[in-house]
Formats: C-alpha cells, structure tokens, sequence
C-alpha cells in the first residue's frame, strides 16, 4: 500500500489522538490520497467520497481504543471507506443525484494543453459512465487494485474473502469493464 | 475456457508474464476463437483506462485541511468520553445543524455525524427507556407536501427535556417489505397501509409519556404514528 509500515501507522494514530497535529496530518498524507482515490472510483462523486474519507478518519479517532491492532491500519481505513460506499450506492437519493450531475470527474491541471485536457474530460466521463455500470462489488475491486494500488492479499484483507475469490472477481470486471466501455464508445485507440 | 480463466490469461498475457510456450497456445487460441479475442480486447480497453489513473494518487491540499481540522475535532470531544459527552455544545450544535439542514423533516444526522449509529443524545437517567415512534401514513405515495413544517421543532422540543434519541426520514420511495417465507416485494403493492416516512426515537417512563410525545409532533395531520417500545438489550459495535 504505502511505504509506511503498520506499526508506525499505530504509533501516529496514538500520538495524534493525543493531540499531535503533525502525526494527524502524517496520517492523513499517508493514506488520505489513496482512500479518496478508491471512494472516488466506487461512487464517481468527488464531494461524495470526500465525505466518505472523512468519515472513516474521524471513526479511526473515536475507535483508536478500541480497534484491534493485529492488523494494518490501512486495511481498516480501505473496509470502512468501502462500506460506506456501499452504503451510499444503496440509497437511491445519491443515483438521482448523480443523474444531474455533469460527467467529469477531474479537473485537468493548468499546465496541460487545453485540447488534451478536454480530451482527457471526455475520456474520464466514459470511463465513469462504463464503471457505473458495473456492480458495487466489482467496481469495489477495480478501484482497490487500480486506483488506490492494493496487492490481492491487501484486497483480500480489506474485504474479508480469499484472494482467489478477488483474483475472479477482478478478471471478471476487466471483462466487463472492457464491453462497457465499448458501449460508451471508448475505443482501444483511446487507451 | 471459462471466461474467467481466459480474463486472467489475457491480464497475464498483456503483462508478459506467459511464458513462450504458454504464449504461444494463447495467441493459436485467441486466434481462431472469436469470443475469447473479444474477452481479450475488453480486458485490453480496461487495463488502458484504468492505467490512465494516477499510481500515486496525492490529497488534495484542501482536503488534507479538511480532514485534520475533522480530526482536530474529534480531539476536542475527547475529554467528555466520561459518559457526557452528549451534554457538550458539541451535540447541541449538531442537533442545530441537523435541524436547519433539514427540508421539513426533522433529520436524525446526528448519529451519522458522529461516526456512530447508536449514540444516544438524551439524558442517562435509567429510568428512561427508549420508544421508537413510526411515522406511517396511509398509503403510497406520500401524503403531499413533503415539505412540511414542524417536525425540527418536534424534534427541538424533545431535545429540550433530554428526551431526544434520533430522528431520520426515510427516502421517497416504498421499499421492500420481504415475507415470511423470503419473497421480497415493493411495499407500494401492499394492502396495509404501510408507507413509512420517518421515525422518532424518545426516551420516556412509560407508554403513556411516549404517547404523549407523538400527539404534540405534526405527524398525526399526515398519517398515525407506531408507538413500540424498544428491547434494552446490549448493543453489538461495529
């Protein structure tokens, strides 16, 4: 996941729930980029997954008693952060919401051509629309291994089966990743 | 071959992690089957979408902000761990934020914003017990407006007397109600009149006081409300 080991993960939770700030902020650098990147790819939502990750910190702090620690934390982090994307998939408020939503996802930087820019909006906009598609457990899968760059053992711990289980589970997306996004009309020269 | 199974021998293959010969019995059986080369050329589109997603994908400095000034929070309410906390300007201010959020309906947020789903906010007097009070209405849809007035002063009411053990409104749509026997159908079809709208938590000494509770909310002029007590039994953590 990190370079970061598990063990000093614990020990800035410890220091940080004592009120040291930089270990907070430590913390959140170390994980925060990655979690948001998964709750981004599971809901397509940026304001949605922000909140998502906020969430699961702000347990992290309440819990840091209480949570076992035979386990990384960032495992911890990852399960929270995927069930409350599960969560908010099932309410059907946030899909009409989503409905008047525009499709971009990412905001290009200033420095890139405009046009590649524009062609890269377009490009995330299909990829987001051929991702919706999937089932929340299939797109769980793709955006632990590719958008926060989990190894199986890694998914596997985070979603509690065996690593077998997420290997099917994620050739089986990339299928239908791939026919949905030939749906959207993404085509392999895009890629 | 499993779909699967040419799914992973394409990851692998579009990797370079076959070896020659392996390889080689690949690409004879892509050759001549159509609907592995097809499997093959999806996987091949979504390896290329999603490698376009960043490796290292770094936190926005605004959220980083965001969410050690949360934790900075969290911090503070630390000290009334004692059992109390829910008597801080914390809760109160919650249950105001809650309440002016919310379009008519009273939101029970406040759970959710603490990151628990059982925190009760009223007193801890243990002669009070918890009584759920079920906001029905007589058929689906709902009962218009859905913009109604009352129900965060109902709310504030019962938070004034540390009565107040949540609230929420449920979404606009029937639901499910699944049988006895496991089949699941959409409530809009039910007979009974059973759309429900929300539901109120208050900590009472009796029925009598509950009862009381649900005849001063609004509710009544849209549909009955369900008053059951809630079983005192331990709660399980997540």
């Amino acid at each position: 996941m990190t370079s970061s080991s598990s063990g000093d993960d614990w020990k800035l939770l410890d220091a940080a729930v004592l009120g040291d700030e930089r270990a907070a902020r430590d913390l959140v650098r170390r994980h925060g980029g990655r979690l948001h990147a998964c709750a981004l790819r599971i809901l397509g939502d940026t304001g949605t997954a922000e909140e998502v990750v906020q969430d699961a910190f702000t347990q992290l702090f309440r819990k840091a008693a209480t949570l076992r620690r035979d386990s990384r934390l960032s495992t911890w982090l990852y399960a929270v952060v995927v069930n409350r994307c599960r969560d908010t998939l099932r309410r059907s408020s946030f899909h009409l919401a989503m409905d008047v939503q525009p499709l971009t996802v990412d905001m290009p930087a200033p420095s890139i051509d405009p046009h590649a820019a524009i062609a890269q909006q377009e490009r995330d906009a299909r990829v987001r629309c051929a991702l919706e598609k999937l089932s929340p457990d299939l797109r769980e899968v793709v955006a632990l291994r590719f958008a926060s760059g989990l190894s199986y053992p890694e998914i596997a711990d985070v979603l509690g089966c065996a690593e077998g289980t997420v290997a099917s589970r994620l050739h089986r997306a990339l299928v239908r990743l791939g026919a949905q996004l030939r749906e959207v009309g993404f085509t392999r020269e895009e890629t | 071959m499993s779909s699967s199974h040419v799914a992973e021998l394409a990851v692998a293959y579009l990797a370079g992690e076959l070896t020659g010969v392996e390889r080689t019995a690949f690409e004879t059986h892509v050759a001549a089957c159509a609907e592995c080369r097809d499997q093959v050329e999806h996987v091949q589109a979504a390896l290329g979408a999603v490698s376009t997603w960043s490796r290292a994908p770094e936190l926005d400095a605004a959220l980083e902000a965001r969410l050690v000034r949360a934790l900075g929070n969290v911090r503070q309410d630390r000290p009334h761990r004692a059992g109390r906390w829910w008597r801080s300007g914390v809760a109160a201010a919650a249950l105001v934020g809650l309440m002016a959020g919310a379009a008519g309906f009273a939101a029970g947020r406040l759970t959710r914003s603490t990151g628990s789903t059982s925190t009760p906010v009223a007193d801890a007097d243990s002669s009070l017990r918890s009584y759920l009070l079920l906001l029905e209405e007589p058929a689906w849809p709902p009962v218009r407006p859905l913009t109604r007035g009352g129900y965060g002063e109902w709310a504030r009411a019962i938070a004034a007397e540390s009565r107040f053990g949540g609230a929420e409104k449920l979404t606009e749509e029937p639901g499910f109600r699944v049988s006895m026997s496991g089949v699941a159908a959409s409530a809009a079809g039910s007979e009974r009149p059973t759309n429900v709208s929300g539901w109120y938590i208050v900590r009472a000494r009796s029925y009598d006081e509950a009862i009381a509770w649900a005849r001063r909310g609004p509710h009544l002029a849209y549909g009955s409300v369900l008053v059951r007590e809630i079983e005192d039994t331990p709660r399980t953590t997540r």
